[in-house]
């Protein structure tokens, strides 16, 4: 209180001295501070005429040196969120608590700035009149990594990983980003320094890039976005909330004024004591509706992802402690982001794109082949989700484009066709995909990936001579599936199964031109789905008994079938198509419920 | 309550409602270290949590607090916790503000999970303007709140559409209101500068700017700084307001229709909607509170911003709930199913319905007006720190549940207990009760009490006429009916429950089809006997009309009675006449006019199995089927020609021989409820093959018409290759195409009748 005798001449001298920094800049973190220091021994009275005439002497002074900008001071009022949000996002450089006394470095700086943007100059310009920021340039690399694709095609444009400080509350821990920008900005100074003070990815990523004002301006929107992902996913919320480590929060955020698409999910590393962690991935608003039928596919994606991370930060951690805000890069964490990546853009590239695009591949020649029945049988038994494998693209792709109007709109989005003169692996969750096998007729695929994916996968192998016994294979049925039994060896079975209802509608298309399937197909969908509707009702009327035996003449089926009149391959399909209606089904008819 | 016992009881189950576990399932494929959590048949469907929409704001003064939850009860149920479910959704600040210049921020929309411990939301985060606010803005937010998150998942894309539009109305609206607020306070401005030393220009100003500039802390130093921020506001806002018509004139349509109900006497919630968002009652609010506490700030309620953008969105938002509301388990039945492909167009049509609002017709629903009410309060409520109105608040918002909630299954059962009669058999199961109320039909109209346009009602009315003198009064025919249920009521759900109960004992499987065949025939005839006797009652009553193709939609995860709708006794239909049944639907399909005939008493009885085959029968065009429910006399040839299914009284010593001539009787199929015997073609073919005996293995009426519609579906399959080869080779006469597809004999005949028609 010894600040009390301060008196009005005290003031003005100190603002000539802030206004003298702020024109030299060079001492500016350490003035704020001193400044900061007094002024928080203030009154509020004194503080208040203290700001006014603070304000007052910028804005006579910025009108002195340049008529032409527009005003851009504006009242305490409204400023008061402007002014916060400002002091959230510098307040690690500038520790002093009051927040108004940073405006008035932000209104000069504006000044200075004006003629390099026009519209929307706030956005950038609140970091752009500095050169201070080495610091944080330094930790931007030990933050970032580069490594993503940078293709128009690539749908993602962003990958981050947070986590909740219960210090420092929500906390970016590593960004990956796409290739390009990290050319732009090998300068010589990446290398040398590596801070590990607490830093804002926000404010370091910034300075990664270009100085062409367009890509600065979405660079500074995609840290914004970075920054919003981060304290929307890990907040408060996630820790007091009601929600347990087995039930992850995942959330979708589409925020137009960043530019942003995100999916994000919750984690929780396998360790007491640790805070909730969360993934995410950004993409351009610009893509939101293709984005759109992606969601449950990059949903899984995400689980994969946050499992194998949750591994790996345990495994750091053994090293370098819970603690540690800073995780070291990891190749390996790398590739698993990029292969993300990658999946999403090869969607993109060899999506089936739309309706007439799909029509375009058709060919009656498909139907010709005969395995086309069973091949029908296994896809809709496994929910759609086939591989389809040959030496000739134009084969595969005609037999993808008939086994895809089996599906629907969102399905058909996750699906792809192939493109001679490509390589293809296997990637999961994806519904329909091609497979080009090489000259030595092998094929890039594991068998603990299959078991991997969501659901079941039949496989059809175009290049097995016409009709062979082995060239359908399908996975286990889907509750065992879902279990992942541990018999790699006995994963792909020989399927031999035909459906009636299948052979009928498969007998009707031949007579049929191509552009005429599609909408028999749509028919026999709804068909199948009002069976699978009328097979729940009867399960929910009549109830399951208990534990019946594990034989395959399961009393429940029978009686099922029975009732619904039809065999057993349609009473899979039905089944599966059960499964997706009511989750759980497909277990509760096969294995009874349990007591 | 009621319902669910004795439908449990006669499927072989004890009472469980404990055992019924609302744990639900939340699909994780992918995670294999968690698995599926185990479906139980048992288990309640996800929609017995009923979605709910939450209308909160983030008050600068109070924190995230609830304007109104629709349906309003939601905001009063204790099991719902509204404030808890606020925090967590506007605890951040979703808006992504990007700072420094005032700007017009766009929603931010975002799809959460968990957010609670069953439920999931879609939020849709906006801002509206206010001069008074801190940073001129009021943060609001609206959410949708469902439990299946599978469902949410799959209608997100177009509920952010929906939301879009509907928050665009609103806001439009509270720009034009903030728009001339600014353009008030500029003019003061000006004023003040040019007479700044004159105090009486103050006072000379009218009340409307004194209210607005009040709170406004204007000082006269910095007036000019604020005088550019102001006019500066006014063009952004002013851009903002360019290409937004449709919202304009949706907002000068509501605004009419607002006016115009206070002009003329119109309900009293819209008196007090407007009562709210007039400027005087606003300060008088503030007078009041100023006493209570001078300190807190007091800002107006949000729809005094926006008044005729939230009264559209209020109404958008029924719209909403209604259209997304109902169970994913559920498929709309009752109507004969669209069995060609244009789904897509009937999709967007639907949609431009639900964007569309009428303030006529919105402002006489009374789930409309109970918003505007819940609203008027709230509102106040939020704004103002006072709990004044909290308690009588609550009280209303419990009646209004308990006026809402009702099904009608157990209103019925409500009104039935206040019968005298009732009151002295109570000790009884309840089951017979609900027997007798099943039977009887719900008395009072409940909400799914479509009055379809397809009802022959002028004919009706011909014949109820004549038969109106034998009617008994309704306090007579309750105490008979009870009666009858005493007397049947031993023979009738008991055996069937007994019986299965014991097979489920012995070897825990209920699958026994033999055991229900005889039983539950009888029980079946025992429960026509029942209606037989009553038949005579109470037909002048509205409700016995009963629903004919009407289209409903419910969830299949209940074992709810479809009591009076249509396909209702559907299955009891294939017990009894298990030998016709088949036939019977052959000439459905093939349009042939079915006659079902009966004695004078055995009219109910005809009206059952009508409205049971009534979503078989193809209608001709969009005005409906077209039936005669009754007609007594000669049956003539203008009559097989008009109508497709007609009821026909024989009298006490005739034959049907004698009511038609030889010649019409070969063009209808004619069917005895009596004697079950049928006069008509017989049916032999593939495509209604799925039809036989297993049909009587279905549980309920519910999943019969599921069936049945997946069989119409596989004939619409066929029908749309056969289509499709017409189509392509023009040249063909149709029967080539029958033969190409494999189609013979009484299929080629479905086939042609059902390719004439246009769905």
């Amino acid at each position: 209180m010894g600040m009390k005798s301060l008196d009005a001449l005290c003031s003005v001298d100190l603002v000539i001295l802030f206004i003298l920094i702020i024109s030299t800049k060079d001492f500016r973190i350490f003035t704020c501070v001193e400044i900061g220091h007094i002024l928080s021994n203030m009154d509020d009275d004194e503080f208040f005429t203290f700001y006014e005439t603070l304000l007052e002497n910028i804005y006579t002074q910025s009108q002195l040196s340049d008529e032409s900008s527009s005003p851009s001071i504006r009242s305490v009022a409204m400023s008061a969120n402007i002014a916060n949000t400002v002091q959230e996002e510098v307040k690690h450089l500038i520790k002093v608590n009051p927040p108004l006394d940073e405006s008035p470095i932000k209104y000069q700086v504006r000044k200075t700035s004006s003629e390099l943007s026009d519209d929307n100059s706030d956005i950038s310009d609140t970091y752009s009149g500095d050169h201070d920021y080495h610091s944080i340039e330094m930790s931007c690399s030990s933050i970032c990594s580069h490594v993503l694709p940078n293709d128009d095609d690539s749908t993602v444009c962003a990958m981050v990983l947070s986590r909740w400080d219960d210090i420092m509350g929500p906390r970016t821990i590593r960004v990956w980003l796409p290739e390009s920008v990290s050319e732009e900005e090998s300068g010589p100074e990446t290398e040398p320094l590596k801070f590990t003070t607490p830093k804002s990815v926000k404010a370091a990523c910034q300075f990664s890039c270009s100085h062409q004002m367009s890509s600065k301006y979405n660079k500074i929107l995609l840290m914004k976005a970075i920054k919003y992902v981060t304290s929307h996913t890990v907040n408060y919320t996630c820790v007091t909330g009601t929600s347990t480590p087995e039930q992850s929060n995942s959330a979708l955020f589409i925020v137009p004024d960043l530019d942003m698409v995100a999916q994000s999910l919750m984690f929780h590393v396998p360790l007491s004591g640790s805070s909730p962690y969360s993934l995410a991935l950004l993409v351009k608003y610009s893509k939101y509706s293709r984005f759109l039928p992606l969601r449950n596919l990059c949903q899984h994606w995400l689980e994969r992802l946050s499992i194998r991370m949750a591994e790996f930060l345990l495994s750091v951690s053994k090293v370098h402690g819970i603690d540690g805000i800073e995780i070291p890069s990891s190749s390996m964490v790398d590739t698993w982001m990029v292969e993300m990546s990658h999946m999403l853009m090869s969607l993109e590239v060899n999506g089936l794109g739309d309706h007439c695009a799909l029509q375009s591949y058709l060919s009656p020649t498909t139907l010709g082949n005969p395995l086309i029945e069973r091949a029908v049988t296994s896809h809709l038994q496994t929910s759609g989700c086939t591989i389809v494998m040959g030496n000739n693209s134009s084969e595969i792709n005609s037999m993808i484009s008939f086994l895809a109007l089996f599906l629907d709109k969102e399905a058909q989005s996750c699906s792809r066709l192939v493109f001679p003169g490509q390589k293809y692996t296997f990637q999961i969750g994806l519904f329909l995909q091609g497979l080009l096998l090489d000259e030595f007729g092998c094929r890039d695929l594991s068998y603990e990936e299959l078991l991997d994916n969501p659901l079941p996968v039949t496989w059809v192998d175009l290049s097995k001579s016409n009709g062979a016994a082995t060239a359908i294979r399908q996975g286990l049925p889907i509750h065992l599936h879902q279990k992942k039994v541990d018999h790699p060896e006995n994963v792909m079975k020989v399927f031999k199964g035909e459906s009636s209802i299948v052979h009928g509608l498969i007998q009707d298309l031949k007579r049929l031109p191509p552009y005429q399937w599609s909408g028999v197909v749509a028919l026999f969908n709804q068909q199948l789905y009002k069976l699978a509707l009328a097979l729940l009702s009867v399960i929910h009327w009549n109830g399951v008994p208990s534990d019946h035996l594990k034989s395959y003449d399961n009393p429940t089926i029978r009686h099922l079938r029975s009732t619904l009149n039809i065999d057993e391959p349609t009473f899979l399909i039905v089944l599966a198509k059960a499964e997706k209606i009511r989750p759980g089904a497909y277990q509760l008819v096969m294995e009874g419920m349990v007591q | 309550m009621a319902v669910t016992y004795a439908d449990l009881v006669a499927f072989g189950f004890a009472y469980v409602e404990d055992n019924v576990s609302a744990n639900l399932k939340k699909q994780r494929l992918s995670n294999k270290k968690i698995p599926t959590p185990r479906l139980s048949s048992e288990d309640m469907c996800v929609c017995e949590e009923e979605d709910f929409i939450i209308f909160a704001e983030f008050s600068e003064v109070k924190g995230p607090v609830a304007l109104f939850t629709v349906p309003s009860y939601i905001q009063h149920d204790e099991k719902t916790d509204v404030n808890s479910f606020i925090m967590r959704i506007m605890s951040v600040d979703y808006q992504a503000n990007p700072g420094g210049h005032f700007c017009i921020c766009q929603d931010t929309q975002t799809l959460q999970t968990h957010v609670s411990q069953t439920r999931h939301a879609y939020v849709h985060y906006f801002t509206l303007y206010d001069l008074h606010a801190r940073g001129f803005v009021r943060p609001l937010c609206v959410a949708y709140v469902c439990s299946n998150i599978q469902k949410l998942s799959k209608i997100f894309p177009e509920l952010r559409d929906q939301f879009l539009q509907l928050t665009e109305t609103i806001k439009v609206n509270n720009r034009q209101h903030f728009r001339n607020e600014i353009l008030t306070v500029l003019s003061s401005m000006k004023n003040m500068k040019f007479s700044s030393n004159d105090p009486a220009i103050k006072e000379l100003s009218d009340e409307d700017l004194a209210d607005i500039t009040s709170n406004m802390s204007i000082h006269q130093e910095n007036s000019s700084q604020q005088y550019e921020e102001f006019s500066f506001m006014l063009k952004a806002v002013e851009a903002s307001l360019e290409n937004v018509d449709y919202s304009i004139s949706a907002v000068d349509h509501w605004h009419k229709a607002f006016t115009f109900c206070d002009e003329t006497p119109g309900p009293k919630e819209i008196q007090g909607y407007l009562n709210l968002i007039s400027s005087t009652s606003y300060r008088r609010q503030v007078n009041l509170h100023d006493n209570i506490c001078m300190l807190e700030k007091q800002l107006r309620p949000i729809p005094v911003l926006s008044p005729w953008g939230i009264a559209c969105a209020l109404s958008l938002l029924l719209k909403m709930l209604h259209h997304f509301g109902h169970c994913e388990l559920s498929a709309t039945l009752g109507c004969f199913p669209s069995i060609s492909i244009s789904q897509s167009d009937s999709e967007t049509s639907n949609r431009d319905t639900l964007s569309s609002t009428n303030a006529w017709e919105a402002i006489l629903k009374p789930e409309y007006l109970q918003l505007l009410q819940a609203i008027s309060v709230g509102a106040v409520d939020a704004s103002m720190p006072s709990l004044d109105d909290q308690e009588c608040d609550q009280v209303e918002g419990s009646s209004l549940k308990e006026a809402t909630s009702g099904n009608e299954g157990s209103s019925s059962y409500h009104s039935f207990s206040d019968s005298p009669v009732d009151a002295v058999l109570k000790p009884q199961t309840d089951q017979r009760n609900y027997r007798t109320s099943s039977i009887q039909g719900s008395t009072d109209s409940s909400s799914d009490n479509n009055v379809g346009p397809n009802q022959q009602s002028g004919v009706f009315h011909d014949s109820f006429h004549t038969i109106a003198g034998d009617s008994v009064s309704p306090s007579q025919s309750e105490c008979r009916e009870d009666f009858h249920s005493i007397l049947d009521g031993g023979s009738t759900p008991n055996c069937i429950s007994e019986d299965t109960l014991i097979n489920s004992h012995e070897n825990g499987v209920q699958y026994s089809s033999k055991s229900s065949s005889s039983t539950s025939s009888e029980s079946f005839h025992d429960i026509l006997d029942a209606l037989h006797s009553d038949d005579n009652w109470s037909i002048d009553s509205d409700e016995e009309t009963l629903p004919l193709g009407v289209a409903w939609n419910h969830c299949l995860w209940t074992r709810h009675k479809l009591t009076r709708k249509s396909g209702h006794r559907l299955l009891k239909f294939f017990w009894t006449f298990r030998t016709a049944a088949q036939h019977v639907i052959y000439s459905i399909l093939t349009g042939r006019t079915l006659v079902l005939t009966g004695d004078s008493s055995s009219e109910r009885r005809v009206q059952r199995v009508m409205s049971a085959l009534s979503p078989l029968i193809p209608p001709l065009d969009d005005s409906g089927l077209r039936v005669l429910r009754w007609h007594q006399g000669i049956l003539v040839s203008a009559h097989i020609a008009s109508y497709q299914l007609i009821g026909m009284c024989i009298p006490e010593r005739l034959s049907i021989h004698d009511m038609i001539s030889p010649r019409d009787k070969n063009s209808v199929t004619i069917l005895d409820v009596n004697t079950e015997s049928l006069l008509g073609p017989a049916y032999h073919g593939h495509l209604l093959a799925p039809i036989g005996d297993n049909v009587r293995d279905f549980p309920s009426d519910h999943s019969l018409l599921l069936f049945m519609e997946s069989v119409l579906n596989g004939i619409g399959s066929k029908l749309q290759s056969y289509k499709a080869l017409v189509a392509a080779c023009q040249n063909e006469l149709p029967s080539h195409a029958c033969r190409q597809l494999n189609i013979h004999g009484c299929d080629a005949d479905i086939i042609r009748y059902l390719s004439k028609l246009t769905f």
